[in-house]
């Protein structure tokens, strides 16, 4: 039993959020952000008078401000942003439990709203450099994709580095091209076998076998176009209260039970240049993870992991302990990340299949998982870990 | 792999940016990376201050231009329109006998069969009239060269 002391030094999920999830949303950002902050709000018994803190995705094109307008906020003290794209995903919920545990407020908003088909798209070499003509482009992203010193070479997607990454991971481990395809292509069908039976997800109605994977066109060896996430149009929002007032404003209040966030040189943006190609974060993030949270990687019941990719799968798992190093290839090839395997993992459907909000979606994901409400239920789950590319991370608990 | 004086289409990198001395260099047919005069750490991509003792006279060497294959991955279907043209083609993490790794690309036949590990030299190929793009290729002969 936690007393009531440790749980105002900790932070808690009372609502969440998430619009409907499409390839065009035929309205803006902005008011979708509204529609998922006013969904979460409902669901934690609030108003947006309650509100007094932001954190967004620097990424997000929904500002603080314009929000604060819209829905006629009345008094935010705290705003925040957390940077690299879904890196920041876990970190929104770091950055928001940090303001209601030091008093700087009390109820804190995190939202991600984006319209990733209708709009712009991630995916695509257009985002990243300037076309000047039909034989000339300049490169000139700030970060290592069509940056100046990668995109005359043609490093133009985020799918070209998730490549160079699991080729040096076969590397290392001792596997080929065909060894990495049948692992990713596990995870690409089992999220989508997750996917059919979570009404939310965008591939509910779109069946994949490994057949299927296999037989796609290759993007880049040895990733298919089952490798990559989706491109959505959606928002997802949720809602940070401290833990001990948590337990007065909803029933099943989702526990923070841990936050960490991780930079080392070349960690981001999207890392290319990190000594460790085939890891996200040393073995110091993951301890301090499990020590903030006095759990270990046998605590846990469900895994919730930032999928961009295939790839940040077998990576992730490995570096937060969840399968010995070298073994995600074999634990995913023996579907231990489905229903019935040792460690349910992106049980939505993930950003593969469920959709792509850039990760929030993931974390409202283990917050229903926590609650027992999820489409795809792991019975019993108390504790789940979260990660975005080890950049940012979380242990989430069940109340106790 | 099409041969980078047929490509047609060419992707500069956006000039008045730290990378300007890598490019000025590779004109002259120099791989440059930084170095502090200090300590004598070198690095890649550059920065404004000594990552390891945070001088602020750094500067620019040529590197040897030797180094051995880190990672490789064939693109096969163009991101952009502009690279159309060299699809297939190969992304290549190199890292320079001096420690620093760089973005490039392998000229040989087969680059995706090319085990990692392979010892590589910089080659200087020219594409279009302003782009001079340092590339490797595997050492072969007792020299080391290509």
């Amino acid at each position: 039993m936690t007393a009531a002391s440790d749980r105002r030094q900790r932070g808690s999920i009372i609502g969440i959020g998430q619009t409907e999830l499409s390839r065009d949303s035929g309205r803006s950002e902005l008011r979708l952000a509204i529609e998922a902050i006013q969904a979460a709000l409902a669901d934690a018994g609030l108003s947006t008078a309650d509100i007094d803190g932001l954190v967004r995705f620097q990424k997000d094109t929904t500002e603080e401000a314009h929000l604060v307008a819209a829905l006629g906020l009345p008094n935010v003290r705290y705003h925040s942003q957390v940077g690299y794209g879904g890196s920041a995903s876990c970190g929104v919920v770091g950055n928001a439990v940090a303001a209601v545990v030091s008093g700087q407020a009390s109820t804190v908003v995190c939202y991600r709203s984006l319209n990733g088909r209708s709009g712009t798209r991630f995916g695509q070499g257009s985002h990243y450099i300037d076309t000047e003509s039909a034989w000339s482009g300049v490169a000139r992203s700030d970060i290592t994709v069509g940056s100046p010193l990668t995109g005359p070479y043609g490093l133009l997607a985020p799918a070209h580095q998730f490549a160079l990454w699991i080729r040096r991971y076969g590397h290392e481990h001792g596997f080929d091209d065909d060894e990495l395809s049948r692992a990713l292509g596990a995870v690409a069908v089992t999220q989508r076998r997750y996917a059919q039976t979570n009404p939310k997800a965008m591939m509910r109605d779109r069946p994949l076998t490994l057949d299927d994977y296999l037989a796609a066109p290759t993007l880049v060896d040895p990733l298919r176009l089952y490798d990559f996430c989706l491109e959505t149009d959606g928002a997802v929002a949720l809602v940070v209260s401290r833990a001990d007032r948590a337990r007065d404003q909803v029933d099943v209040p989702v526990d923070v039970l841990a936050a960490q966030q991780h930079l080392s040189p070349h960690s981001e943006p999207i890392h290319l240049y990190k000594r460790e190609l085939a890891s996200f974060a040393p073995p110091a993030v993951a301890d301090a993870l499990y020590t903030q949270a006095g759990l270990g990687p046998a605590d846990i019941d469900v895994a919730e992991i930032y999928d961009a990719s295939t790839v940040m799968v077998p990576l992730a798992l490995e570096d937060f302990g969840l399968c010995p190093r070298g073994e995600a290839v074999e634990f995913l090839t023996a579907e231990e990340h489905g229903p019935t395997g040792r460690l349910p993992t992106n049980t939505n459907g993930g950003l593969l299949s469920e959709g792509y909000v850039n990760g929030l979606n993931t974390v409202t994901e283990a917050a229903r998982q926590l609650r027992g409400t999820a489409a795809n239920q792991v019975v019993g789950a108390r504790h789940a870990l979260l990660t975005a590319a080890g950049a940012s991370s979380l242990i989430l608990g069940a109340p106790e | 792999m099409t041969d980078l004086a047929a490509r047609t289409t060419v992707i500069r990198p956006l000039m008045g940016r730290p990378s300007d001395p890598f490019w000025e260099g590779a004109r002259r047919g120099e791989l440059l990376i930084q170095r502090c005069p200090s300590c004598r750490a070198r690095w890649h991509p550059p920065s404004p201050s000594c990552p390891r003792c945070g001088r602020f006279d750094v500067g620019w060497i040529p590197s040897s231009g030797r180094g051995t294959l880190h990672s490789l991955a064939v693109v096969r279907r163009a991101a952009h329109p502009l690279v159309e043209d060299w699809t297939p083609y190969n992304i290549a993490l190199v890292e320079l006998e001096e420690g620093p790794r760089i973005v490039s690309s392998v000229w040989c036949d087969d680059p995706g069969s090319l085990p990692f590990g392979t010892e590589l030299i910089v080659d200087f190929l020219p594409v279009g009239l302003e782009l001079v793009l340092p590339v490797f290729r595997p050492r072969t002969d007792q020299n080391g060269e290509p």
